[in-house]
């Protein structure tokens, strides 16, 4: 039976931006492929028409039919992961081979806040956070939502 | 980084179909097949006669009679009968096919025309057929048919194509389908899309294009030409409204077959207008009808230089307005291959790119690194400049207004003859409303050159998570008539997703926040720097600005998240 796997480094799928993406692909397929392209992407899911964007793609010639290799990927610095009311935008790592359409994927977060961006509803919120009185912003880490 | 726009859902598309689901579509997909088997053995068959023809001998043959028949046929009831001599191999013979398949006309004019240009005593050429000298024709089959013959391979193929999915349709896949790799694999294919569309919207123009002379400048040239025709009374010998079906129902049109007398000959005709055509509505035509079957003298009007040409309704008339039909076709065309032509394609979309070329290697979850924002400035300034719009609506009002004056001094004219023409104004009016709504727009456009028109200028299109940006602003125009400014930064998602032949959008507004509120009468002001801080994903700026009636609210900076 055919087999793909995306093992990342110590387990770890959140990452801040710029952070390099570190693991292992592993194949045991019945038949040796002529390639396999490794794809670092984003992909939005929910409502409407799919956006997909491929950061970066890696492709390894006449593999063999069981093997492994380490990869490693630099995120870019966006779009971050994130979940909103009507779509989310995913990050992930992808293992297909070719030909056929075997694949394997695997979800990673792209945030700096180490968790995923969830989108609100401005109708919850003040309207004036910084008040009128020119005041200025909030400082960084309130409105990251860290507490010191 | 490569941004790829994937159509599609993730719909549950691989469901297994039931059996009447399956049977219904085998029964939709042989009807298919059939249709498309019968249509190509007739079109072949046709097609190898055609050729056949052109193998025909050419011979010399003299017309010893041309006329145009009238019978009981409801269809076709008028028909060009012709005799004529030939010799061949030594032998003589006698033909009186006109051409393979004809079976006569729904018009008089068009049989006439046969007889016309065939009269009898003309010495013409006719086609033999070597291996039966007694069959000929003096016209032979358009070879043109060839064009179509792989028309129905398509109906044939989709047939046959549906038929083998039907019974080899793998079962629902429960493995995880690539979409990176098909992403990358489309988007190579992107640019031959785009010439698709670009070679669509040029078949439009094509068509448009095509039917502007027949359909709308020749009816119109001939209108103007016909003033010069001679009124002539005339004797209808033929008045019916005639039905048309077709898919999309039924139309209707006047057929008039007239006799009249010009410099002591006698001649038929079967114009009713310049138009033509058909449409829905009974009633009107059978008043018209009725009209001339009843008029004890009706005129016609006859072309000097062509007695036989003649026309009973001239001068314009609200139908000459289908004479426009072909127009949207062409601007519809025109526009589209512009648009695709010169629009952005989705891989080289700014927002993709300025996320690629963040420098690599600054990884690190310091947040100071975040406050960096080094994409270059965004200068927002409106998609179409004042001018742009006001030269754009100030052509469009000269082209409307143009051809509706055509049809308006025309209906002007009747009136003062005393041809009160009541429905063809009524259909005009709102043709000439939009002309004016036109004018109004050109006008509109023409103040709104002396509006105060604001430049916004971020020092960064693209602010990260938790960054700075600055925004500075100017404006230029009559800045006196200013009574409130308000900057704001909203955050929009958008969902934008087709239903049937409908694409609609969802937003939801994630994020609003006044970044800078003024009120002076009058509000001096020319620049100004507050800071703009993103709170939440991507913060996009957009052009965005509303105007109150009390003066200038903007709202200016949007944040994107997804598609858009």
């Amino acid at each position: 039976m055919d087999k793909l796997s995306i093992v990342l480094h110590e387990e770890r799928t959140v990452f801040a931006p710029h952070e390099m993406v570190r693991g292992t692909i592993e194949w045991s397929l019945n038949k040796a492929p002529l390639s396999l392209d490794l794809s670092l992407f984003w992909y939005t899911a929910g409502k409407g028409t799919r956006d997909i964007g491929v950061a970066e793609t890696s492709r390894f010639d006449d593999p063999g039919p069981v093997g492994s290799k380490d990869f490693s990927f630099t995120l870019p610095q966006g779009p971050y992961s994130f979940s909103g009311k009507l779509i989310s935008l995913i990050w992930a790592i992808e293992l297909t081979c070719s030909p056929g359409s075997e694949t394997i994927r695997r979800e990673i977060t792209l945030s700096p806040t180490g968790q995923e961006i969830v989108l609100g509803d401005a109708s919850s919120r003040n309207r004036f956070p910084w008040g009128q009185d020119g005041s200025g912003p909030n400082p960084l880490e309130r409105i990251l939502g860290i507490r010191k | 980084m490569v941004r790829l726009d994937l159509r599609g859902r993730d719909d549950n598309r691989d469901k297994p179909l039931s059996v009447g689901g399956r049977l219904g579509l085998l029964l939709f997909f042989l009807f298919f097949f059939a249709m498309g088997s019968l249509f190509e053995v007739l079109i072949v068959r046709e097609f190898g006669r055609a050729i056949g023809q052109r193998l025909w001998k050419k011979v010399p043959c003299r017309i010893v009679s041309s006329d145009v028949q009238e019978r009981n046929d409801r269809e076709s009831p008028y028909v060009f009968t012709i005799g004529y001599q030939y010799e061949y191999g030594g032998r003589s013979y006698a033909g009186s096919t006109y051409k393979h398949n004809y079976s006569g006309s729904g018009k008089y004019s068009e049989a006439r025309q046969l007889a016309q240009k065939y009269p009898a005593g003309a010495n013409i050429s006719c086609y033999v057929n070597p291996q039966n000298a007694v069959e000929a024709v003096l016209k032979r089959d358009s070879p043109l048919i060839g064009l179509v013959v792989f028309f129905p391979l398509i109906f044939v193929a989709v047939g046959v194509g549906g038929i083998y999915l039907l019974w080899h349709q793998r079962p629902a896949a429960a493995a995880m389908q690539p979409m990176a790799t098909v992403a990358i694999r489309k988007g190579g294919k992107s640019k031959y899309g785009k010439y698709g569309m670009a070679a669509l919207f040029a078949l439009f123009a094509a068509v448009g294009g095509g039917l502007l002379y027949p359909l709308g400048i020749k009816p119109i040239a001939r209108t103007i030409d016909a003033r010069s025709w001679v009124p002539t009374p005339c004797k209808v010998l033929r008045a019916e409204v005639r039905s048309h079906d077709s898919d999309d129902g039924t139309t209707y049109s006047v057929y008039m077959l007239y006799q009249y007398e010009f410099k002591g000959q006698v001649y038929k005709c079967d114009r009713y207008d310049f138009i033509g055509g058909s449409s829905s509505g009974y009633q009107g035509k059978a008043r018209v009808v009725e009209m001339y079957e009843t008029a004890a003298h009706p005129t016609c009007y006859v072309n000097p230089d062509h007695p036989w040409e003649a026309v009973l309704k001239r001068g314009f008339h609200a139908s000459l307005l289908l004479a426009l039909f072909p127009l949207p076709f062409l601007l519809v065309g025109v526009c589209g291959m512009v648009h695709v032509l010169r629009g952005k394609r989705v891989q080289d979309n700014q927002t993709a790119r300025q996320w690629a070329d963040r420098s690599a290697g600054r990884a690190s979850s310091d947040l100071t690194v975040l406050r960096v924002t080094d994409t270059g400035r965004a200068v927002l300034t409106p998609k179409f400049s004042p001018k742009m719009k006001f030269i754009g609506m100030t052509l469009v009002a000269l082209f409307w207004n143009g051809i509706i004056s055509i049809f308006l001094v025309g209906s002007i004219g009747n009136l003062r003859q005393g041809q009160v023409d009541g429905l063809g104004t009524l259909f005009l009016l709102p043709f000439v409303a939009i002309g004016l709504a036109l004018i109004g727009g050109a006008v509109y456009q023409f103040l709104a050159l002396f509006n105060p028109r604001p430049t916004l200028e971020l020092s960064s299109s693209v602010i990260p998570l938790g960054g700075a940006a600055e925004l500075r602003w100017s404006f230029t125009g009559q800045t006196s008539r200013i009574r409130e400014l308000t900057v704001a930064l909203r955050g929009v998602e958008e969902a934008r997703y087709r239903r049937g032949t409908s694409t609609y959008t969802d937003k939801n507004v994630f994020y609003e926040m006044e970044l800078y509120k003024m009120h002076a009468t009058p509000i001096r002001l020319r620049r100004a720097r507050p800071a703009l801080s993103c709170h939440r994903t991507r913060c996009t700026p957009s052009r965005r600005r509303t105007t109150r009636s009390s003066g200038v609210s903007m709202f200016m900076a949007t944040s994107r998240a997804g598609r858009t």
